[in-house]
């Protein structure tokens, strides 16, 4: 397994195994001292050790440059012209992911939460576990590395629902996020020659667009590993059928919500502190998960937005309202109640990917501004995306009760159909010249 | 396991039943085929050129054989018709895009046919990285009545793509199964087919601006694997290979590769002086592609006549 995931790996760019390497070998070694370590100061130290290395290496691959133009900048609006050089570097694929899943090894080591593994090849398998490695979900060492110590056996049910979700994951990404792209890019690169409608119709696109290529590359992910014998954790939970934000961020990039929960906010006090410090805590999150994503301030206001609309649920300690079972449960179809919330939040969650998809604050601005310009307009382009959405809502309500169990009906012929009209829509849409949107982070 | 694997092989059962009925419907409706499978076009003249090649491949060897072989550079720039004379026969085998893994399949086809004399292969530096051949082989696959031909299956085989494969199955039963091997495009105003593969580009075609490249190509490891494979099939069947770097207007810098024998190259970049005879950098009108046939006639003469 660690062999093809090293293949894997450097098949994209072979120079940078040995960084996935270094990561692996100062954790494994903090790990290991740790276990021996009884003094404070010296497990703060070793702890300390693997937080410079692991977040040094991010800071320099994927933040460095932001941080010279950011200054540059902020002495530019005083007048004040600096001159300082960036450089020209390649943003290693999954870097943001590996990064954080050998982190939380040492921090849960740390913590005395887990035990370090003896063995140099299973914890290297760990981080580099092929499926998973360049675009989530993020494990915690917990869950998947007693599953890569201890020996597994075939499971058919098991490899049955892998090879289902590969399918479905592959329907989402080829189908639906590639038919959509290009009319996203479309949208957004000339949105002043659009109506307000058309430019709604290239938001609520791009919603779909990057929740399909995510989640599609996560199912895609945890079906490979299922075939391995190997339980991911889930990525997404149908978040677009959230009815608040606090669900939707339940049910949205688990594995990295629950990372910074668990490693950022509750750490820093979560929100049993005074209420000037929840709100505090509640923006470093939000802002820290915007900046995660990508060296642009775009994605730190997406944070921003986002932390905005969280902090009244939980100031009015309505945030645990939908912590439970998913809308309509129990019922074929949603009630008003259900609708409005699950419209409202899609809305509101739709008005912030602008920012997200934006090349910078003033195009999502301008973007934004424009909306009001002809949106009672019927648009008469680009109406070809609607199909791919209506099917993909129709198929995720069906599946909704559970994400991890795409088997479609109980009789094994209107299955084959299923699954051969999925093939079929895939075959007919591939693309090699397409890539996850998640890789660049 | 085997539970598993007799489900798959019974769903792969139901799924080729299924793909080969939707092949056979989408033959027979137009509208379903352009919505599943995709629509033919004119796309270089693939249509009209393929037909004219298998002809040429069957046809004696009365004369020397020459075929060219390259991307669109050269059904633009090479006009057989000044070439041929009582002692060459050439063809024209260019098409959009095309790669030397695209070329290496197009000459196995040829003389899986018939025999040549020589192969003068187009291997224009711009190229030498990036695409895989995906959209050659996607063209010999849709625009193609002689698809499904072995080396056209290989082709798409080898251009990595799943869509090439989908649609090959698809071709391979509405036009090998079914015989339903008409295809019906819409020529482009400014292109002329005049026989033996090439386009004569009319003046009437607009003149786009002169983008100019300084990096440095150099080949790409598949470009090498598929070079050293027409070299061993030219060696093979005794063919004279010839590499002919075509003109432009300014010329891509590039870096020989090793694998090249260098007197077999024909460095043409700064063949045509004129940059009134391009469209861009690197298409030449037909009145071009005549300058440039007569300045190629006597130079490939010269390579038949010392070898």
């Amino acid at each position: 397994m660690l062999i093809a995931s090293y293949v894997f790996y450097g098949w994209w760019d072979y120079r940078f195994l040995g960084l996935i390497l270094f990561s692996t070998v100062v954790d494994f070694v903090v790990g290991q001292s740790l276990a021996f370590a009884e003094r404070p100061k010296r497990r703060k130290a070793l702890l300390g050790l693997s937080l410079a290395v692991n977040l040094g290496l991010l800071a320099i691959f994927k933040y460095y440059n932001f941080f010279v133009e950011s200054w540059i900048d902020a002495w530019a609006m005083f007048g004040i012209e600096m001159q300082a050089s960036t450089l020209k570097i390649i943003l290693p694929v999954g870097i943001s992911f590996y990064t954080f899943q050998t982190l939380s090894y040492s921090i849960d080591i740390y913590r005395r939460k887990l035990q370090p593994t003896k063995s140099f090849i299973n914890f290297a398998a760990f981080v580099s576990f092929f499926p998973q490695l360049v675009a989530g979900p993020i494990e915690r060492a917990s869950n998947l590395l007693p599953q890569i110590e201890k020996p597994r056996k075939f499971n058919y049910d098991q490899a049955v629902a892998g090879l289902r979700l590969i399918l479905w994951g592959l329907f989402k990404k080829v189908v639906i996020a590639d038919s959509l792209a290009p009319m996203v890019d479309d949208i957004f690169s000339n949105y002043e020659a659009y109506p307000g409608s058309v430019l709604v119709l290239g938001a609520v696109y791009f919603a779909f667009q990057i929740y399909c290529d995510f989640s599609g590359y996560s199912d895609i992910a945890i079906g490979v590993a299922k075939l391995f014998g190997v339980e991911l954790m889930s990525n997404f939970k149908f978040p677009y059928f959230s009815r608040d934000i606090a669900e939707f961020w339940r049910r949205w990039h688990i594995s990295l919500s629950t990372w910074f929960r668990d490693y950022l906010y509750i750490p820093i006090g979560g929100s049993r502190v005074n209420k000037a410090k929840v709100i505090r805590n509640v923006f470093i999150i939000f802002l820290v998960s915007g900046f995660w994503h990508g060296a642009n301030w775009t994605f730190i206001w997406w944070g921003g937005i986002h932390a905005a609309l969280f902090l009244p649920l939980l100031l009015l300690e309505r945030n645990r309202k939908h912590r439970g079972e998913i809308a309509a449960h129990d019922r074929l179809l949603p009630n008003l109640r259900e609708l409005w919330g699950m419209g409202s939040t899609f809305v509101m969650v739709t008005l912030a990917w602008v920012f997200f998809r934006a090349e910078n604050m003033t195009h999502a601005l301008d973007y934004l501004a424009s909306i009001p310009n002809g949106i009672t307009q019927i648009p008469n382009v680009f109406r070809s995306g609607l199909p791919y959405i209506a099917a993909l809502l129709l198929l995720d309500w069906h599946f909704r009760k559970d994400e991890r169990n795409i088997r479609f009906s109980k009789y094994q012929w209107v299955r084959y159909v299923f699954y051969t009209v999925l093939l079929l829509c895939i075959l007919s849409n591939f693309s090699s010249e397409e890539s996850f949107i998640y890789f660049q982070f | 396991m085997p539970t598993l694997l007799k489900n798959l092989l019974k769903f792969t059962l139901f799924f080729v039943g299924a793909f080969i009925a939707l092949s056979i419907w989408a033959s027979y409706n137009r509208n379903l085929e352009k919505k599943v499978f995709g629509t033919p076009s004119f796309h270089g003249a693939t249509v009209y050129r393929m037909p004219d090649l298998a002809d040429w491949a069957y046809a004696e060897r009365a004369k020397k054989k020459i075929l060219f072989l390259g991307p669109s550079t050269l059904y633009r720039g090479v006009a057989p018709y000044v070439l041929n004379d009582d002692e060459i026969s050439v063809f024209n085998g260019g098409s959009s895009g095309q790669r030397i893994m695209n070329s290496y399949f197009l000459l196995k086809y040829v003389l899986e046919r018939g025999e040549i004399d020589m192969l003068v292969l187009d291997v224009f530096p711009r190229l030498w990285t990036g695409s895989k051949g995906v959209e050659s082989a996607r063209d010999h696959i849709l625009n193609n009545p002689e698809y499904p031909a072995k080396a056209f299956g290989e082709m798409a085989w080898a251009s990595e793509d799943v869509r090439n494969l989908f649609l090959g199955a698809f071709y391979a039963v509405k036009r090998g199964l079914l015989g339903r091997n008409e295809i019906q495009v819409t020529p482009a105003k400014e292109d002329d087919y005049r026989g033996d593969g090439f386009i004569y580009t009319l003046d009437s075609k607009e003149r786009k601006s002169v983008d100019v490249r300084s990096d440095t190509a150099s080949f790409s490891f598949r470009e090498k694997r598929y070079f050293k494979k027409v070299q061993r099939l030219c060696a093979e069947k005794e063919i004279k290979l010839i590499v002919l770097i075509p003109p432009e207007v300014q010329p891509t810098p590039f870096v020989l590769p090793l694998i090249m024998d260098a007197s077999n190259i024909l460095n043409a970049q700064e063949a045509v002086p004129d940059s009134s005879l391009f469209y861009d950098n690197h298409h030449l009108y037909g009145r071009g592609a005549e300058y440039f046939s007569n300045w190629l006639k006597p130079r490939i003469k010269t390579v038949f006549n010392t070898q």
